[in-house]
């Protein structure tokens, strides 16, 4: 190899080996710069992602100040939390005063399940889930990792695995409650809930703006309520001013009417306020004693509000008016009066009608001693016709008591004609006995005689004897002395039982009127029924069959003769509504400390119309001089004075059915 | 009438909600209310099942095909959200819908391309355009299945394939696809479109190769064991930053693996086709990518730049507009790569970015995309499978 290309073979040499070394290096940078890209591509998604963050958080807050709708905020509040921070759900919750708090919008919630479950969920204010955002912090975290079980518990209640809560203060108070998260199911394609400084810096930003936005909300709210309030105050003054029925005015201290309102200017008889202002220059003009001016204006000197002042002015047409002026000074810085604001009220009408009270007054009293007079003539006339009354009032008493009476006689009588039939019977049978024992008697004397004839000539023995003996067997026969002693024995027999009947009846009637006891006293209902039926005994049996069904009665205070004399009129009544054979059902018993008494009968009954007035007095359903009307209205009276109870059930044609039910009063 | 295509968007957090405002909206845009067929693209924060229910409803049970993605494009809404669903209503006398659907795909895909075009056989004519393919981004294994699917079709030029793989936010649990009332994973929602119409189409990633060469020195199918003799994670962890264990998704958006394109593709592509690592294993320090590898095939540690995405676009609408020489497309099916949405561009630029796409390729065209976990677009006339990319497809 020559020189040269030794040289040059060297030289290709270092030259090689620099390259090798250059392409070293260059391998490093480019592997470098491949690792830098990785980086840079990964900042720049970052980055693009904040940015797109920044920018949908400013597009955010220019819609949020586009509207002062709260609940508008709340929708694009959770619609920004979805489709711009990417959470899968959001809910916020607020408050009304004084309430819990509730659901006021939400987003990512599909199936009608779940949108029904989170719309119907609250929080308590006292919640522990607050306690601790009342307390200052932040924001309220569930990672997909937490094992707190409250937090686990409400993740399910707002059907959610992972969460953030922030509260949404204004003024410093909790005013509502921002709520994203996630499912859980297909968490890893949305935003994760992590403690990761980016992932909490969307949504802290987020719920900054929102109470910033609600704060200007609130502001704006209370601003406008206020401008409104302003308005409306002012309208109503404005309303009020023109609508006044008092007149109100503004002048200068020198007199100048500066305004006044339509009512001011209609008092003084001018069409519009304008033309009161214009032709009335100085008010003074107005003042018909001028004096009165200065009296006014002597008592606003001293600062005070004049009130009630009466002063009389002259009107457009020259007429004059009566008003009552209440005035208030206004002073400048100098104490000088510089306005005068009054209010004028038209009092022609009150003096008009104050003259017009003095001459009625005037009138009234000469009036009211004619009236007075007439007053004692009438009250002597009143006097009169109340002793009238009194007198009428005794008379009508005692018509009532004549009707009453009345009745207790149609009672008697027909009482009368049922015992006097039972006791005719009776009587009949012995008085026959009597006459047959009568004639029994004077045979029985005649055969004695003979007998005491045989006796004496039973001494003498012999043929005279044996006559006699012959006569006084054939005596016997004749009288029929044999018959007379059999007969006797029944004939007694029978009278006695007649007699008794007759006892019996007169005991009933003692026992149906109890005249020998006082009014109350302890008695047997069922034995009172007993009697009162025996007493009727006549009037029904022709009629019906009865039935008794006495239960055990308890015996009770009380009227028994009224009493009975109520079973009368019922038990007859039922009687006459049969026509012919019937039924009558007369059942007692006691029940809870009351004694029932029930008669039904299988009579016409008593149509619907009717029964309504059966207790009235003098309703009778009986044809005219049948009954007095009152048996029922009677009986009404004898059964509530001893505290008891009537009740009718009636269907036509089949029978009606009278109860009653009497406290058990014991002695 | 022609076609007639409308498309609805809506982010309303109810699915229920979602579904019937975004398939209202793309009925009344389309101007029927019994489409032909509805395709949809939705997030996964969805209750999916709830969210597809409402769309049949709104839709009088209109034929359905769709998946979940990690964001939604429309004409109107970028929008890489927990939360959107759109909707395009297509009706058409022109054009004929054939939805079809397999499930299972994890456990053979093999057999699941072989079923998928079985079922689609009976439909095969000679106005066939093309098969969109929606498929589950956490299984699908891409080069297998194109395999079987073609064989089994059996055609002599091949039918082109489009479409995204579902994305499911990074969860990596669970993406879903759709056919009519059936929400699934692990499967694929596919459409046959047939007639009177053409695809004018577009695929570019923006991607660039950092440091030398690799070899991959240990493999099997679509895991990559060892590269350079170490261990894959090994050899790769210089680049990744310190919490790349716990944070794959995003260290695996941040650098890819590029490998060389076939050269019929460097022309209408570029140089490298980009795969994104969609899993690792610590234990044995592999990484599993969408396709399969073999032994020996070079790969290079590619990144993502913003430069090359902004440029690769605007190929993206030339190479479209090149296509339809001058006529306006029906409508415009996007599939957009989840690694050029905002974990590589702010907001703002990838609103820019797509905007200035659509406004290339029409304004007023219905639009509807997905930010996917895997792209399918030709290129050079090939069925091939992206990441990183970005797939546009113009019916006109």
């Amino acid at each position: 190899m020559s020189e040269n290309s030794r040289k040059i073979s060297e030289g290709s040499a270092e030259e090689l080996e620099r390259l090798r070394l250059e392409n070293k290096v260059l391998s490093q940078q480019v592997k470098q710069l491949v690792r830098a890209e990785g980086q840079i591509y990964e900042y720049q998604e970052k980055l693009d992602r904040q940015l797109k963050d920044y920018k949908d958080l400013y597009e955010l807050n220019k819609k949020l100040n586009a509207t002062f709708d709260i609940e508008k905020t709340f929708h694009l509040v959770v619609e920004y939390v979805i489709n711009n921070l990417e959470y899968e759900r959001a809910l916020i919750f607020h408050r009304i005063e004084g309430e819990d708090f509730r659901v006021a919008a939400f987003d990512g919630y599909y199936d009608e399940e779940s949108k029904s479950r989170v719309g119907d969920l609250t929080i308590k204010p006292d919640d522990p889930i607050l306690s601790s955002m009342m307390n200052g912090a932040e924001y309220i975290i569930r990672t997909p990792v937490a094992r707190d079980e409250h937090l686990a518990e409400c993740g399910s209640r707002l059907l959610m695995s992972e969460y953030l809560i922030y509260p949404i203060t204004v003024d410093s108070r909790l005013f509502s409650i921002l709520v994203v998260g996630n499912a859980g199911d297909n968490a890893e394609y949305y935003r994760r809930v992590s403690n990761d400084e980016m992932a909490l810096l969307g949504v802290g930003n987020l719920a900054e703006l929102m109470s910033s936005s609600i704060e200007n909300h609130v502001f704006f709210a209370n601003m406008q309520k206020a401008l409104e309030q302003e308005k409306l105050a002012e309208a109503r003054y404005r309303s009020i001013f023109e609508n006044a029925a008092e007149g109100i005015f503004r002048t200068t201290a020198q007199g100048r009417c500066i305004s006044c309102n339509p009512a001011a200017a209609s008092i003084l008889g001018y069409d519009t306020e304008e033309e009161l202002i214009e032709m009335v220059p100085n008010v003074e003009k107005l003042y018909v004693d001028p004096e009165r001016r200065r009296d006014l204006f002597l008592q606003l000197a001293d600062g005070t509000d004049v009130k009630n002042f009466e002063v009389e002015y002259y009107r457009k047409d020259g007429g004059k008016q009566w008003v009552m002026l209440s005035a208030r000074p206004i002073f400048d810085d100098d104490r000088q009066l510089i306005y005068l604001d009054g209010m004028l009220q038209d009092i022609s009408h009150r003096k008009q009608a104050e003259e017009a009270l003095r001459k009625l007054n005037e009138e009234l009293e000469q009036r009211v001693a004619e009236r007075t007079s007439q007053l004692k003539f009438a009250n002597d006339e009143l006097h009169m016709l109340t002793q009238n009354l009194e007198s009428a009032y005794s008379e009508l008493k005692a018509a009532q008591s004549r009707v009453l009476q009345q009745e207790k006689m149609a009672s008697i009588g027909q009482l009368a004609a049922g015992v006097a039939h039972e006791i005719n019977n009776p009587v009949g049978f012995i008085m026959s006995n009597l006459n047959s024992l009568a004639k029994y008697v004077d045979k029985i004397t005649a055969f004695l005689t003979i007998q005491s004839d045989v006796l004496d000539k039973c001494s003498a023995g012999g043929d005279e004897l044996n006559s006699a003996m012959a006569a006084m067997t054939k005596q016997k026969k004749a009288l029929k002395i044999d018959f007379i002693m059999e007969d006797l024995g029944n004939i007694v027999k029978e009278s006695l039982e007649g007699a008794e009947r007759v006892r019996k009846i007169v005991q009933d009637l003692k026992t149906f009127s109890r005249v020998d006891e006082s009014s109350f006293k302890s008695a047997d209902i069922n034995a009172g029924l007993e009697s009162t039926i025996n007493i009727i005994w006549n009037e029904l049996k022709y009629k019906a069959i009865l039935n008794k069904d006495f239960g055990d009665l308890p015996r009770t205070v009380c009227n028994a003769g009224q009493l009975n004399q109520v079973f009368m009129n019922v038990l007859v009544n039922s009687s006459q509504s049969i026509e012919t054979m019937g039924e009558i059902v007369v059942k007692t018993w006691c029940d809870d400390g009351k004694i029932h008494i029930r008669i039904s009968d299988t009579g016409c009954g008593i149509p619907p119309e009717k029964i309504g007035r059966i207790f009235e007095p003098f309703f009778t359903t009986k044809e005219v001089g049948q009954g007095t009307g009152l048996g029922l209205s009677i009986a009404y009276d004898i059964i509530k004075k001893h505290g008891g109870e009537i009740a009718v059930e009636s269907d036509v044609g089949k029978g009606t059915t009278f109860t009653f039910i009497i406290p058990v009063v014991n002695e | 009438m022609a076609t007639t295509a409308g498309v609805g968007f809506s982010a309303h957090r109810n699915p229920a909600e979602a579904g019937r405002r975004a398939a209202a909206d793309a009925m009344m845009h389309a101007g029927t209310e019994k489409p032909d067929l509805v395709i949809v693209f939705a997030t996964v924060g969805y209750d999916q099942r709830a969210l597809i229910r409402s769309i049949r409803e709104a839709t009088s049970g209109a034929p359905l095909s769709g998946c979940s993605g990690e964001g939604i494009i429309t004409r109107d809404t970028v929008a890489e959200t927990n939360f959107g669903v759109s909707v395009m209503a297509l009706r058409s006398d022109e054009l004929r819908f054939h939805s079809f659907f397999v499930t299972d795909i994890g456990r053979d895909i093999s057999k699941a391309g072989k079923k998928l075009a079985a079922d689609i056989g009976p439909h095969l004519a000679a106005d066939n355009i093309a098969c969109f393919l929606l498929a589950d981004g956490l299984v699908f294994n891409f080069d297998p299945f194109l395999a079987a699917f073609q064989q089994t079709l059996g055609l002599e030029r091949p039918l082109p394939l489009f479409g995204g793989l579902a994305a499911d936010n990074w969860a990596s649990k669970k993406t879903y696809q759709y056919h009519d009332d059936q929400v699934f994973s692990e499967g694929i929602s596919c459409i046959l479109m047939s007639g009177s119409g053409k695809v004018a189409w577009g695929v570019n990633h923006g991607c660039v190769p950092v440091g030398t060469e690799r070899t991959i020195t240990r493999c099997s199918g679509n895991v990559i064991y060892e590269i350079d003799g170490l261990p894959a994670l090994e050899a790769l962890k210089e680049y990744f930053d310190e919490n790349w264990k716990n944070e794959w998704n995003k260290t695996s958006l941040n650098l890819c693996l590029g490998f060389k394109a076939p050269e019929q593709f460097r022309q209408h592509y570029d140089d490298y086709i980009i795969r994104y690592m969609m899993g690792k294993d610590d234990s044995d320090g592999h990484v599993k990518i969408q396709s399969e590898v073999s032994d020996g095939d070079r790969l290079w540690m590619v990144r993502r730049d913003k430069e090359l995405i902004l440029n690769g676009v605007r190929k993206i609408s030339m190479m479209i507009n090149e296509q339809m020489g001058g006529r306006k497309p029906k409508f415009v099916l996007h599939f957009e790569c989840v690694g050029r949405g905002k974990v590589v561009l702010r907001e703002q630029e990838k609103l820019e970015v797509i905007r200035s796409l659509q406004k290339d390729v029409g304004d007023g065209i219905p639009w509807m995309g997905f930010y996917t976990y895997g792209e399918i677009g030709p290129v050079s006339y090939c069925n091939s499978f992206h990441n990183f990319t970005s797939v546009v497809a113009a019916i006109y």
